[in-house]
């Protein structure tokens, strides 16, 4: 089964990148195909980098990995596939099928492992998907909320799996994935909802890893 | 602690499963919120509430001045205003000019029953194309209706090569909007209002209503005017036809009244877009209620065209283009306007269905004697700018 999940995943990132050259090249000349979108290079370029985490998650697949890794890959599959319905149209459908099916089936053998790993990560989760919903939200915003919110997810995503990174480098990830998305975007309100839900619980995770995180001597 | 390790079992398991109790809820009450917030943040991004005044329907405002040529004097007139903005125009580029045309598939029905608010539209458009002429090296000539009162063909704008100029009037066509959002309190100074008529205006006369007293009863008028319109169905149904629920709708349509042109303020805008689309009737009270709370209560002055003739399709089109020029001349002198125009519609409608005519008299007291309105709109100093509003392309109006 991870065998063929590899390889779906291979299949739909190939697509998928393909799909992102033709939006680049082709995209406004074949809109009913690539969505009608108002900037088909930008959304292309961003489609190739979605294939690129797609071809390397189905890659690192076929690696004996734990499930909690394994998970991840399957989330990066997912994830890819889902966003790319939103940036090359129709071009999309095919790829983000196999790239879903390709997720399904690579937690499907140990989903145990995989549901448990959940469990043990519960907050971080938490904290990924509120990244996920700063990074869906930039992705409909100007040029200025865009970049911000871009960088800001990310930041609170990474910020989750930190674990034995120092408190500074911490603090300050913490920081930028909170605060700047919401003081660029408050009129908007969930940007701020989003910082108010995300704030405890990354204060919880923060502190948890640094009472984990064996105390430095001399 | 010391006696809950100590103690037996019995005593220990209860503060343990309320721990775990406490937690799992906790736990569960986050989960509910991130799915919530997941949920909102779809809403943000479906509504586009990061990016307003973006998308193909609002290009037309960034562009028009690149583009060159008769149609780029289209790409001017497209930007005009329009009742409900319907924008009820098509162009022709032919060799020696631009015919305006008239499309009578985008009217108000009932809201419009004469017509006469399209032809001000329409008046409006070719103001826009006249003022596009000159900068791009162009001498208009317009005729007014070349085929008659009766035909589509509204105006032919004969075009002949010239040395490139300028107007100051052209300069801000794209940052003339409607502003339905509240006025500071403080007067338009008698002066300030004449300069908006302009020097030896054509096109009707211009009443200012900025006294109190008479300010006040237009105000009023104004409010019984909307809430005559909402209870009337077919009105209400007629408004609300060209009301753009989402961003989907006003990308598609790239027409129609929008949430991002009712002058709300910023955290109003955007709950207003986070929550459902608006019902008809529930648009139809918040109209209602900006008409009374917002629109006449910060208006610093009323303006109204009127003419002698108002069923003239001639002197609705001139009307139109006076209209545009008064916007125009507001923008630059940072005066802010919107169109109010419901008192007349609802003397069009008692007249078109018979009814006995009960806002006609109230406007007429307010005229002069013999001075029939055609146009209504409120100007003031905005607390905010207004937002531009979705424009059909020079492409998709060009035939």
């Amino acid at each position: 089964m991870t065998r063929v999940a590899a390889r779906t995943g291979v299949a739909g990132a190939v697509l998928l990148l393909l799909a992102g050259l033709v939006q680049i090249t082709l995209g406004a000349v074949i809109p009913d195909w690539t969505g009608d979108k108002l900037a088909p290079v930008a959304l292309g370029l961003l489609t190739v980098g979605l294939a690129a985490l797609a071809l390397l998650a189905a890659l690192r697949l076929r690696r004996p990995d734990p499930a909690g890794v394994r998970l991840a890959w399957a989330v990066a599959l997912l994830g890819s596939g889902l966003l790319s319905l939103s940036t090359v149209g129709v071009l999309s459908w095919v790829p983000a099928t196999l790239l879903t099916c390709a997720a399904v089936l690579a937690v499907a053998r140990d989903r145990r492992e995989a549901l448990a790993a959940v469990a043990a990560n519960r907050l971080r989760v938490l904290i990924s998907a509120l990244g996920c919903c700063q990074l869906l939200m930039a992705a409909g915003a100007a040029p200025l909320p865009m970049l911000v919110g871009a960088l800001g997810g990310a930041a609170m995503i990474t910020g989750a799996w930190l674990r034995t990174a120092p408190p500074g480098p911490r603090i300050g990830i913490a920081l930028l994935g909170l605060l700047p998305f919401a003081g660029a975007a408050w009129f908007a309100i969930v940007p701020l909802l989003v910082a108010l839900v995300a704030a405890p619980l990354v204060w919880i995770v923060v502190r948890r890893d640094l009472a984990a995180t064996p105390a430095r001597v001399g | 602690m010391t006696s809950t390790i100590d103690g037996p079992p019995e005593s220990r398991s209860p503060g343990i499963s309320r721990r775990s109790a406490l937690r799992g809820l906790a736990l569960g009450g986050a989960t509910v919120a991130v799915a919530g917030t997941g949920l909102l943040s779809y809403r943000v991004y479906d509504s586009a509430v990061l990016d307003p005044g973006g998308g193909p329907a609002h290009e037309p405002w960034r562009e028009w001045r690149d583009i060159p040529g008769p149609r780029g004097a289209v790409a001017a007139a497209v930007l005009a205003a329009s009742p409900h903005n319907t924008q009820p125009w098509d162009f022709v580029v032919t060799g020696d000019g631009i015919d305006l045309y008239a499309d009578p598939a985008r009217g108000t029905g009932s809201v419009d029953p004469f017509d006469r608010e399209r032809y001000v539209g329409l008046g409006c458009a070719l103001e826009n194309l006249v003022l596009g002429c000159g900068p791009r090296g162009l001498r208009p000539t317009p005729t007014l209706l070349p085929d008659g009162p009766g035909g589509l063909r509204v105006a032919h704008v004969g075009l002949a090569p010239a040395a490139p100029s300028t107007d100051p009037l052209h300069d801000v066509i794209d940052r003339r909007h409607t502003n339905r959002g509240p006025y500071r309190p403080v007067p338009v100074p008698p002066a300030a209002l004449a300069a908006l008529a302009g020097p030896g205006e054509t096109g009707g006369n211009l009443q200012w209503i900025a006294d109190p007293g008479p300010r006040a009863e237009l105000g009023r008028l104004l409010v019984d005017a909307a809430e005559a319109l909402c209870a009337d169905e077919q009105q209400s149904l007629d408004n609300f036809a060209w009301f753009r629920a989402g961003n989907d709708d006003e990308q598609r349509h790239r027409d129609g009244l929008v949430l991002d042109g009712q002058g709300l303020g910023p955290l109003e805008l955007g709950i207003a877009k986070l929550l459902p689309p608006y019902s008809r009737t529930a648009g139809d009270r918040f109209w209602i209620d900006r008409t009374r709370d917002v629109h006449t209560a910060t208006a610093a002055a009323y303006g109204v065209i009127t003419t002698a003739t108002p069923d003239d399709r001639r002197a609705q089109l001139e009307a139109g283009r006076l209209l545009q020029r008064i916007h125009l001349r507001a923008t630059a002198a940072g005066i802010a306007l919107q169109h109010m125009n419901q008192v007349t519609e609802r003397i069009d409608r008692e007249a078109s269905t018979g009814a006995r005519a009960t806002f006609a008299p109230r406007f007429a007291a307010l005229l002069p004697p013999g001075a029939h309105p055609l146009l209504t709109f409120r100007v003031g100093y905005p607390v905010r700018e207004a937002r531009p509003t979705p424009r059909r392309s020079v492409a998709m109006v060009t035939r």
